[in-house]
Order: structure tokens, then C-alpha cells, then sequence
């Protein structure tokens, strides 16, 4: 099993979260981690990549929605970039089409935020 | 007192020599008789009789073996009767010898000085006797040997020292003499037993060493020459007045020695006395600790312990309250005490004086200036000492004690404590490893009764008519699971059917699903369409559940006479429709519940209506199908889990089922499922032609 990984690096006036592995029970805490950081940074236009991501748990997803209500509170953002069909089948299964913007590629979701 | 065969032979023997002796005095008085060989004869007789005596006293006097008091009193009475014995005879005897050799006038003079003989010989064996054992109260093999020694050279000087004439026997007996007061020297110093008196015994040890001295020295000048008792042993037997004045100066020697050693120890006592003191304690608490495995027990004799023991005012014990990984951010809490509170030392914090000790083994403060430096200015003592706890190489804990007075613990001390907080510090860790293990135990039946009480939670079987029938499977990963299913009988031939799924696994998982199944059961009864279902349902959850949860649902409703089924999908799996051969995803529109604020939730949600065709089969179930993994690592998937609904379609509803619990298990050969599962399967019949 690959190991997950959070990678963050800032781009423009968004934060680019790249995601690696799988995420699940086990790791979501990790993820929690890296939002809360950027949280507590002042960052709120945030980009999620998940092309590096093999596999997502309800527990991964549940991640997400812990933190969007604060984020959309400080007029930001998360936007979901990058997905392999099967995460995206995931995302799509629970309706998170509805809730969160999501792009196949990463540079659409960064101009959004550009144009913003 | 039970006398053995041996001791009655022994005693008799020496009466037998006693009387031989007694005639041969009274022939050689009678006659004047003067052979060298049989004074000689005399003499070994004389002694073999002290040895009989002596042999016969060892036997029982060192049968059982008495504290060193006792002994030493024995040895007053003895040592006073033969003192008396010595002055009386004396007095009795008086006027028969006058100056120089004593010659016994009479027959009855001569039994008295067979007897006056006979009793010093035996005092002096029971002297001996008991003069060995104390020495022997601490037992060295040497200490008994070297005493046999003693008195076999000690006899062979009595006995050469009779041939005073002959250089060769006068050099013999000589080097005899000389040997034995070597050994003797090497005895003085067997007073191994003083040390171990306590003080007061040490100074009844005084006295009697005392008395002793003054007995024995009266007793050996008794004996000599000068003396009309020396004058009567050495008429009875040379070598047994020889031997009866080495003895008694060795007593009179040891005996003053032992009671300058006695005077010399009693300063030291109090020491010996706290550290033996200590030592008892020690092997108190070691066996205390061995025994106990509830910690306040343990705690709280530790406390008791070091506070009986040392100087100590109070002492009290920290411990982290976790009992797990330390750390910085540790909480300490105050575990027990011994002549102080929790509430009096919950006004003081020792965190300084903490980190030093868990930074530098102990800590020693000696004044109020270095109690100030600890931020413990106020703390009512002048004195703190304060140890690790530490077991297993983990720091667990601190051990304090204080005192009133300004340096009150030394090193001494302190290595005192120290050995005691590392046997307390195992003692408790190994009570809170046995308080966990029952504690986990008790989770473990915690964990039965909520993985039973879960079971029923579950309907025990579905409903079914002519027209349809249905089964299903449902197995949590862990003792309870996040998976839903259930039923509702809303009207006559209308069923609700629900699949869910809540996030997460495990207790919490489980909480939610009991809560899911209150939701749908009370509301699935009053509304009519799944719609209106679904959005009344999220409004219960999302205002329940916490953010990062949320709970999936596929819930179907049938209604036979129209031979329909209405689907409303809540983010579930799809619904997956066999029908005529071809499997069709039922995949309508709508997000997991608790997502989505009600009103946006309402806008997303769609119903999918399915016109039933006979031989349909409707397959709801939960991502744990799919998610199943084989030993290599790779997912059941929902391609195979298509294919296999395909090709076991034609079967019944718990042919169905059977083939799929076939399957997962063929697949997984033994690989715990990573999530629960659950498949619901309604097979539609329809209306049976007949024939």
C-alpha cells in the first residue's frame, strides 16, 4: 500500500494541496493536519490535487467536510483538481458535484481563484 | 529435657573415672604411692572426664541455640556457681593445705575434693560450652573449628605441662601453650554478635559481659597456686588445674574484651538499628509489592514505608496520569500521600522540581533559598527530596519527601528512597498494566454486548409475498458497524426498503446507525412518497451528526399492485437491476445525507421509478462488497460483483445471496474485511402463470 503524503505549496493568491497515496481512516488525520495548518495560515483559497491519489475512504471524505463551512465563512475555497476516475466515481457516488467545485485540471481551478 | 543414650553413657563414664579416680587418690593418700605412670594414668583419666563432660553439655547446650542475652545470662549463673563452687571449697577445705601443696588428710576430705573437681570440671564445660555457642551465633564453620582447636591445644599444654622436668616434653608443651593462645587471640575477635544487639540490649550486654570478667578473672585466680582451690585441683589432677586457669583467663580475656567492644558499639546502634530497620521495611514492601496489584494499595504502602523509615515529614507520590507516552505536555497528579494532603499540596506546583528530577536523577533542596529557586518559597518544609520514578527505563513518576528542618537529607538518605521508589515504581506499573488488562477486558465484553445488542438492530428477516421475495447479508468489520438495513411495512402491500452506510467504522460508526434506523423507522411510517423521505431524513441527520460524518442511503419502495419500485439515492452505491439478462446501475441524483443544508440537499435530489418485469431482481448494497480485498492486495471491484449478480440472477433471492458469500469468501481466502458489509437482494416474481 503506498503511504500518503500531503505536499502544499502556495500559487498566486491559492494554496495547492497535492495528495499522494490512500487516504483513510488511518491517514485522514494527516489531511486534517495539513487543512487545519493552512487554516491557521490565513489560507482559505485552497486547491486540492488529487492526481497522486490511488484510493478514498468515507473517512477521506469526511475531511473535506469538516472544513469547508469555515472555509467558505472567509470567503475562500476548496476546489477539487486532478482526479483519477475511480476517486472521482467516489466524489460523484455521494454528491460532492453538488457541494464543491471540482476540475479536471489543476490550472482551471487556480484561475477561478485568480479571477476572483 | 530428653537425655539420649549416648549423654547417659557419656555421664556415667565420667562418674565411673570420677569414682576410679577417688580410689586411686585414696590408695596413693593411704600408701604414699608415687608411680610416674600412674599419675600419669590420673591425669589423662582426669581429662577425658572433662572431655565426656564437655562432649556430653555440647550435645544439648547447642541443640537449640538462644539470642546472645540469653546465652550471656546462662553464662552469669554458670560462671557464678562456679565462682561459689571455687570459694566455697575453699572455705570448707581451709586449713588442710595451708601453704604449698594441698594433701587431703581423711576419707572425707578427699570426697570433697573429688567432688569440689568433679563439679569445676563440669561447670567449666558447660562455661566452655556456652562461651562457643556465643561465639557461634552467627555460624561460621571456622569459628566452631578453631574452638576445637583451641581445646585440644589447650589440653595438650595441660597435659605436657606436667612434665616440667623433661626439656623435650617442657619445649613440646611450650609450643602447645603458645599455640593455643594464638588461636585464643584469633578468637577474641568472634564477637560478631555484639553488632548485631540493639542499643538497649547493648547495654544489658554491659553488664553481663561485665560480670563475666569479674567472675571468670576471680575464678582463674582462684585456681592458681596461690590459692587453696588451685592447690586442690592441681592435688586432683595437674593438667586439669592447667587446663581449668587457660580457660578461665580466656574467658576473663574475651569476656573484658567484649565488653569494651560492647561500650564501643553503643554510639554506633542507632545506626544499625535504622538501617536494619530500613532493610525490614524493604523486604516488607518487596513482599507487599509482590502481592498487591491494586495500585492505591501499592502507592499508598510505598508512602507509608519511606515516610516510617526515613527522616521524612511528608512524602507524597506524583504519577503521570496517562500511564502511556511521555512528554512535555504530561499531566502529574498527586497519587498518594503519608502526613499531607492532595488539598494542602494542591497549592503548590512542583513542575521545576519535576523536570529537574526526570532531567538529573534526584533532587536534593537543603533550605528555603533553594526551595525559592523551585518556586516553592511558600511550601511549609526547609528540606525537599525528591526521586524518579522509573520503571522500565520509562519515567512514570516522582517520589517526594520533606522535612521542617534545613538539611535534613544526605546521600545516605537518599539512596535509601531511591531504592524503594525503583521497586515501587515497578510494583506500580506493573498494577496499572493488570488494572488495564481487566479494563480492556471489561471493553472486550463491553464490545460483545453492543456487538449483540447491534445484531438486534437488524431486521431478523424481510419481508417477501407471492409476488416477491428477498434476503440479505450484513457483517460488520469490527465487533460494531456503520451498516444499515432495514424495512417498513407502510401499507397493505406497500414495503420501504433502506440500505445505508454511516462514514467511519466502529463505535461511533454504530451510534449513528442505531440513531439512523429511530429516523427511518418513524419516519418511513407517516410519509408517502421517498422524496419527502430523504429530505426529512437529512434534516434529522444534519443537525445530529458531527461535520466530517455523514451517512449514505439507497431506500426503495414497492408497491405490488402497481408493480413498481420508486428508488431515492442519499450518496449511496447505486442500486443494481438485473432485468432480462442485462444489469442496469438505478443511480439517482442526490448527495449523503448530512452533506447538504436541507434546501440545497432538496434541489440535488432525484427518484428513479422502475416498472417491475417478472424474474427482476434489485441488488442494494454497502462500498464493504466492493472495498473486499484477496491476499495480493487487489478489490472484489464492482466489475465482478456485476458479473456475478448476472450470472446468479436466475436463482432466488437466497441463491443470490449464497453465491455472493461464496464468492467474497472464495476471493478474500481468509483477508479481514476492511469495512462492513451488506447486500439486500429483492427478487420480483411477479404473477405465476399457470401452467
Amino acid at each position: 500500500m503506498n503511504e500518503f503524503k500531503v505536499l502544499t505549496r502556495d500559487s498566486g493568491n491559492a494554496v495547492v494541496m497535492e495528495l499522494h497515496g490512500f487516504l483513510d481512516a488511518h491517514t485522514a488525520p494527516d489531511l486534517e493536519k495539513s487543512f487545519s495548518d493552512l487554516i491557521g495560515r490565513g489560507k482559505y483559497n485552497i486547491v486540492v490535487n488529487f492526481n497522486g491519489l490511488s484510493y478514498i475512504s468515507s473517512a477521506g471524505l469526511g475531511v473535506f467536510m469538516a472544513y469547508i463551512d469555515e472555509v467558505r465563512n472567509n470567503h475562500g475555497d476548496i476546489k477539487l483538481t486532478n482526479m483519477q476516475q475511480k476517486v472521482f466515481n467516489v466524489f460523484d457516488l455521494l454528491g460532492f458535484p453538488f457541494l464543491y467545485e471540482i476540475y479536471p485540471d489543476q490550472d482551471e481551478a487556480l484561475k477561478k481563484f485568480d479571477s476572483k | 529435657m530428653r537425655i539420649s543414650f549416648r549423654n547417659s553413657l557419656y555421664f556415667t563414664l565420667a562418674g565411673g573415672i570420677a569414682v576410679l579416680l577417688l580410689v586411686y587418690d585414696w590408695i596413693r593418700v593411704a600408701v604414699n604411692l608415687n608411680s610416674a605412670f600412674l599419675t600419669g594414668l590420673n591425669d589423662l583419666l582426669s581429662i577425658a572426664m572433662f572431655a565426656l563432660f564437655y562432649w556430653t553439655f555440647r550435645s544439648f547446650l547447642s541443640r537449640k541455640l538462644h539470642g546472645p542475652l540469653e546465652t550471656l545470662r546462662k553464662l552469669v549463673g554458670f560462671a557464678f556457681f562456679t565462682a561459689a563452687l571455687l570459694s566455697i571449697f575453699g572455705i570448707l577445705l581451709a586449713g588442710v593445705g595451708g601453704e604449698g601443696e594441698f594433701i587431703p588428710r581423711n576419707v572425707w576430705q578427699l570426697i570433697a575434693t573429688t567432688v569440689f573437681s568433679f563439679g569445676v570440671a563440669a561447670f567449666l564445660a558447660v562455661l566452655l560450652n556456652l562461651t562457643s555457642n556465643l561465639m557461634d551465633l552467627k555460624p561460621d564453620k571456622r569459628v566452631r573449628r578453631r574452638f576445637g582447636l583451641f581445646l585440644c591445644f589447650a589440653f595438650a599444654a595441660s597435659v605436657l605441662s606436667v612434665f616440667k622436668g623433661s626439656t623435650l616434653m617442657g619445649t613440646l608443651g611450650t609450643i602447645a601453650f603458645v599455640i593455643t593462645v594464638v588461636i585464643a587471640t584469633s578468637h577474641i575477635v568472634s564477637m560478631n554478635w555484639i553488632v548485631f544487639l540493639t542499643r538497649k540490649e547493648k547495654y544489658k550486654s554491659l553488664v553481663h559481659t561485665l560480670f563475666l570478667f569479674l567472675l571468670c578473672g576471680y575464678s582463674f585466680a582462684s585456681a592458681g597456686p596461690a590459692h587453696l582451690a588451685g592447690g586442690i585441683l592441681q592435688f586432683y589432677s595437674g593438667p586439669l588445674d592447667e587446663f581449668a586457669k587457660i580457660s578461665f583467663l580466656f574467658m576473663t580475656i574475651y569476656f573484658s574484651l567484649a565488653f569494651v567492644v560492647t561500650l564501643f558499639h553503643i554510639p554506633t546502634s542507632g545506626v544499625f538499628e535504622k538501617k536494619k530497620r530500613e532493610l525490614d521495611s524493604y523486604q516488607d514492601l518487596s513482599k507487599v509489592i509482590t502481592n498487591v496489584l491494586d495500585t492505591t494499595e501499592v502507592l499508598n504502602n510505598t508512602v507509608t514505608v519511606v515516610g516510617t523509615v526515613t527522616q521524612a515529614n511528608k512524602v507524597w507520590i506524583e504519577l503521570r496520569n496517562d500511564g502511556t507516552l511521555a512528554g512535555p505536555g504530561d499531566k502529574y497528579e498527586i497519587s498518594a500521600t503519608h502526613k499531607t494532603s492532595q488539598y494542602e499540596l494542591s497549592a503548590f506546583d512542583f513542575s521545576a522540581v519535576r523536570e529537574a528530577v526526570a532531567a538529573r536523577n534526584h533532587v536534593i533542596v537543603n533550605d528555603s533559598a533553594e526551595l525559592a529557586r523551585f518556586s516553592l518559597k511558600e511550601f511549609p518544609a526547609k528540606s525537599l527530596l525528591a526521586v524518579p520514578l522509573t520503571a522500565h527505563d520509562e519515567f512514570i513518576g516522582v517520589l517526594y519527601a520533606s522535612h521542617d528542618m534545613p538539611y535534613a537529607f544526605d546521600e545516605e538518605e537518599t539512596s535509601t528512597v531511591s531504592a524503594f521508589a525503583d521497586t515501587a515504581a515497578v510494583a506500580i506499573q506493573n498494577s496499572l498494566l493488570f488494572t488495564k488488562s481487566i479494563e480492556n477486558e471489561r471493553l472486550q465484553h463491553e464490545l460483545r454486548i453492543a456487538h449483540e445488542m447491534q445484531l438486534k438492530l437488524l431486521p431478523e428477516s424481510l419481508p417477501y409475498s407471492e409476488k416477491f421475495e428477498t434476503d440479505f447479508l450484513s457483517f460488520p468489520a469490527l465487533e460494531v458497524g456503520g451498516d444499515y438495513i432495514d424495512y417498513s411495512r407502510i401499507a397493505d402491500g406497500t414495503y420501504a426498503f433502506v440500505v445505508g452506510d454511516v462514514s467511519g467504522k466502529g463505535t461511533s460508526a454504530a451510534f449513528y446507525m442505531a440513531y439512523m434506523k429511530g429516523v427511518f423507522q418513524s419516519l418511513s411510517a407517516s410519509l408517502k412518497s421517498p422524496l419527502e423521505f430523504m429530505m426529512e431524513a437529512n434534516d434529522a441527520i444534519e443537525n445530529t451528526l458531527q461535520k466530517n460524518f455523514f451517512i449514505t442511503l439507497i431506500y426503495v419502495l414497492l408497491r405490488e399492485k402497481e408493480e413498481e419500485l420508486s428508488i431515492v439515492r442519499a450518496g449511496h452505491m447505486p442500486g443494481v437491476l438485473i432485468s432480462g439478462g442485462v444489469c442496469r446501475l438505478i443511480k439517482p441524483a442526490g448527495a449523503g445525507l448530512g452533506l447538504e443544508p436541507s434546501k440545497d440537499f432538496g434541489k440535488h435530489i432525484e427518484e428513479e421509478k422502475i416498472c417491475l418485469k417478472r424474474g427482476d431482481t434489485l441488488v442494494l448494497y454497502t462500498d464493504g462488497v466492493t472495498d473486499q480485498r484477496n491476499p495480493e492486495g487487489e478489490e472484489f471491484g464492482e466489475e465482478r460483483f456485476y458479473g456475478l449478480l448476472k450470472e446468479t440472477s436466475g436463482g432466488s433471492a437466497t441463491d443470490i445471496k449464497g453465491g455472493i458469500i461464496r464468492a467474497l469468501a472464495e476471493f478474500s481466502q481468509g483477508t479481514d474485511a476492511v469495512d462492513d458489509t451488506t447486500v439486500l437482494i429483492l427478487k420480483w416474481k411477479g404473477i405465476a402463470i399457470p401452467d
